[in-house]
């Protein structure tokens, strides 16, 4: 019998001479830590503990131990107090050495962060994703140029490094060269006012893997456009791989060379779109992770559900809130984030009855709910009566039958045929469209 | 037991004792007090297995004796009673007062069933000044943490110095430091982290001893044999504390070594100013911002408060300023409790930036130092 159970047992045995309290706060903590040579070792969590057992219940527990392992012991006491699981967060004031500000390789210009590991696949950019593995496996072969466009935040910058980093990773001997347009343009001003062209232009022609970030910022710089025309058609030629983003499609940059715009496009072009809701829930996961925050999916939802723009907002958004909470120490749960949001607390939606959505097709129309109800066939009736179908069979679920009784006895197939041919005028014809939407409004007010 | 007693002696001794006994504790005897004569005076003892506390009084003896008696009744009724002579006396678990108009018994328990309090022991860790103590101690414990999630957080370290002790609390949010003089430091007991909540107890007893000849009070810290636990010893009063286990986080690697704006202001200024901003402030996130412009517009110091439904405030105080420009946003709160236990007429504040901790201190004094994270301001 092992120290734990033969403790249990004194314990169990303990219990029946004393009362519950003094077994709660004296016994129930205590642990039998050795028994050797009949010296039995008795931890207690607290030493008033200690105390009142050794002076009251030494005899009694004596006993029972003696009873138990058919002994004569003696008992020893200790105290070992419970040292509750810290939790490793000790506030902000401590984490001040885990934040490192990220350090730009400044050989190739490439941000740490953005690798395909922390790159959230969607429906949004999933195609440009494929692309960007194909070009890993064959820079320079697969498609060149690549050229990457969508709106802010969507994650150009982001793949594109990402491309940058996985080429480096494959074949480390790569000369991969990050650089926003904007830096081409100034050291190319930099190189003419130096007068070391021959420099400038030896750099930028032997890169292997050429990215450069934000190329729309080219319009209208001519000179810039003549010498990234030579550095493209030197690099192309040499089967080097370059990467082009944008914020649109090349044939929309204004003001840029045919030649120059005919060149892009002679590659890939994709578009990123702005995350749908599962890839902006996933993308909050993954920061989640990253920045080793605790916070429920809940909130991460309501997050995902009220940030719909881009993937930079949402971060911002989300270390906003994870701030706001620690400052105001509040905990961070759904209740902060939609009062964050200024969420209300959602009205329980009232239940539609058949007779307010006659009324509100009645007050739309200007006609009365009798001539709605009633078995007049004549044309300005038919078609708001047949909204009125529409809405209770789609909306209502009303069965068939019933909608018939209600509109003055029709038969089932009338009903039908009236819902249908609503059905297809609401999806085809924009002024119809609009009525029933208005007419659902003032239901759901 | 058989003695008398003056009522003023006792309803104080009581008022002071029954703090430390359990609120909420299923042990009955816990709720009690124990009264028990000793060397010519007597005890007064009470614990709720966290503190104990024992408390002497001069008092007649005519027969020794002891019994515990509950605490929350005994204290109304002697509290009732005028300022006259008492004269307490048991018989077997009854205790029986009398005065000239009043005769009362309560219904006590056996004193054998009473948990042993701790006594100082032989030698101290430090002894240290009434009034250091006290000033020490208020300047601290604003910065434990409440939340008893994080133990060691709870509590204050106190780490022994050749002329004194550091103690030093954090939340995680603020850090508070003081170095406090004391004499006889027993340098071998590295470190003890003392629950703050205990803490403040002991800043109250200390309050509220005096010399009754007028001089200088001293206060002694020790450990109880076992090491288990820590005493504080007053003048006729011994109360003790658990210590708490753990680790208490490195804090000399969050003390700035450096700053890049730096402004000395009036206390009572500043504290007029951030109460003004608390009223906005206070309506969301408790943000108030310090704008500090040692170019732009030296000598001065703004302080402002912005919440949308209620409006915003700006006040401007005379400061000396330098370095770089500088916009700071902290939780007013923990600049008020800060004010509220700093002493001097002067702060000196700095910082290395918006996001780094600031810290305050008082002007020529170098043994407190207080430690604010700020809060983090879009735009």
């Amino acid at each position: 019998m092992d120290n734990n159970n033969l403790w249990q047992r004194v314990l169990e045995e303990l219990r029946l001479s004393v009362s519950k309290p003094y077994y709660q706060t004296l016994f129930l903590q205590t642990t039998l830590i050795s028994l050797e040579n009949n010296v039995a070792t008795v931890s207690c969590t607290n030493p008033y503990v200690q105390g009142m057992i050794e002076n009251r219940y030494y005899s009694l527990l004596k006993s029972i131990l003696d009873s138990q392992t058919k002994n004569n012991n003696s008992l020893v006491f200790v105290i070992k107090t419970i040292t509750k699981q810290e939790s490793k967060e000790i506030g902000p004031l401590f984490e001040k050495e885990a934040v490192r500000k990220p350090v730009f390789d400044t050989h190739t210009g490439l941000n740490p962060k953005y690798t395909f590991s922390s790159f959230v696949v969607g429906n949004s950019n999933n195609f440009a994703h494929a692309a960007a593995q194909a070009i890993i496996q064959n820079p320079g072969g697969a498609y060149n140029p690549f050229f990457i466009w969508g709106g802010v935040g969507v994650g150009k910058t982001h793949l594109m490094q990402a491309i940058g980093h996985a080429i480096l990773e494959k074949n480390s001997d790569f000369k991969v060269l990050y650089t926003p347009s904007e830096n081409f343009t100034n050291e190319l001003v930099q190189a003419l006012q130096d007068k070391n062209i021959s420099v400038f232009k030896k750099r930028y022609r032997s890169i292997d893997v050429f990215l450069v970030d934000d190329i729309q910022f080219i319009s209208g710089k001519e000179y810039s456009q003549e010498e990234f025309f030579h550095t493209f058609n030197a690099l192309y030629m040499a089967g080097k791989q370059i990467v082009l983003t944008s914020d649109r499609p090349p044939s929309e940059i204004t003001k840029v060379e045919e030649r120059l715009i005919s060149r892009f496009m002679g590659g890939l072009t994709v578009d990123i779109q702005a995350p749908d809701y599962e890839t902006r829930l996933a993308i909050l996961k993954a920061k989640r992770l990253e920045k080793n925050l605790t916070i429920d999916d809940a909130v991460l939802d309501i997050i995902a559900q009220n940030i719909s723009s881009n993937t930079r907002e949402l971060e911002g958004l989300l270390s906003q809130l994870v701030t706001q909470a620690s400052s105001s120490h509040t905990e961070l749960n759904t209740d902060f984030a939609k009062s964050f949001f200024g969420i209300q607390k959602q009205k329980t939606s009232k239940i539609l009855q058949p007779k307010n959505v006659i009324a509100a097709v009645s007050r739309q129309f200007q006609i009365k709910t009798s001539d709605l109800t009633g078995v007049s066939r004549r044309a300005e009736f038919v078609f708001p009566r047949q909204i009125i179908m529409y809405l209770l069979r789609d909306e209502l679920k009303i069965p068939l039958v019933k909608i018939g009784e209600m509109l003055g006895g029709r038969d089932h197939t009338t009903i039908i045929h009236g819902s249908e041919k609503i059905r297809q005028l609401f999806n085809n014809d924009a002024s119809i469209k609009q009525q029933i939407m208005l007419i659902k409004q003032t239901l759901s007010e | 037991m058989k003695l008398v007693i003056l009522q003023e002696d006792l309803n104080k001794a009581l008022v002071t004792v029954s703090r430390s006994v359990s609120s909420k504790s299923s042990l009955p005897i816990l709720a009690n007090i124990l009264l028990e004569t000793e060397e010519g005076r007597l005890k007064l003892s009470a614990t709720n297995l966290e503190v104990g506390i024992n408390y002497w009084l001069g008092v007649k003896i005519d027969n020794e004796g002891s019994i515990t008696i509950p605490a929350r009744i005994v204290n109304e009724l002697i509290a009732s009673l005028p300022a006259a002579k008492i004269e307490l006396e048991t018989k077997e678990s009854t205790l029986f007062l009398s005065t000239n108009n009043f005769k009362i018994n309560v219904a006590g328990l056996d004193s054998a069933e009473f948990p042993k309090v701790p006594f100082f022991p032989k030698n101290p860790l430090a002894v240290f000044g009434k009034e250091d103590l006290i000033k020490g101690l208020s300047q601290v414990v604003i910065a434990a943490a409440q939340d008893e999630g994080r133990p060691v957080l709870t509590g204050v370290l106190f780490t022994s110095r050749i002329e004194g002790l550091t103690m030093v609390a954090t939340d995680g949010y603020r850090l508070s430091l003081k170095k406090i003089s004391a004499q006889e430091i027993d340098k071998s007991v590295e470190k003890l982290i003392i629950p703050g909540k205990t803490l403040q107890e002991v800043v109250r007893i200390a309050q509220e001893t005096a010399d009754n000849k007028g001089g200088s009070i001293t206060i002694k810290l020790g450990l109880t044999t076992e090491k288990s636990q820590a005493v504080f010893s007053f003048p006729n009063i011994d109360f003790s504390t658990r210590l708490i286990e753990g680790e208490f986080p490195d804090y000399q690697k969050i003390i700035p070594q450096s700053s890049t704006t730096k402004v000395i202001f009036g206390k009572e200024e500043f504290l007029r100013a951030i109460k003004t901003a608390s009223i906005i402030a206070r309506e969301q996130a408790n943000i108030v911002k310090l704008v500090i412009d040692p170019v732009g517009s030296s000598g001065k110091m703004t302080i402002t408060a912005e919440t949308a439904q209620v409006g915003a405030n700006e006040s401007e105080i005379e400061a000396k300023t330098e370095g770089e420009k500088l916009e700071i946003a902290f939780n007013y709160r923990f600049l008020l409790d800060f004010l509220n236990v700093v002493e001097g007429d002067e702060i000196i504040f700095e910082a290395g930036g918006p996001l780094a901790p600031g810290v305050f201190k008082p002007t020529g004094d170098d043994s407190f130092l207080h430690i604010i994270m700020p809060v983090r301001i879009q735009g």
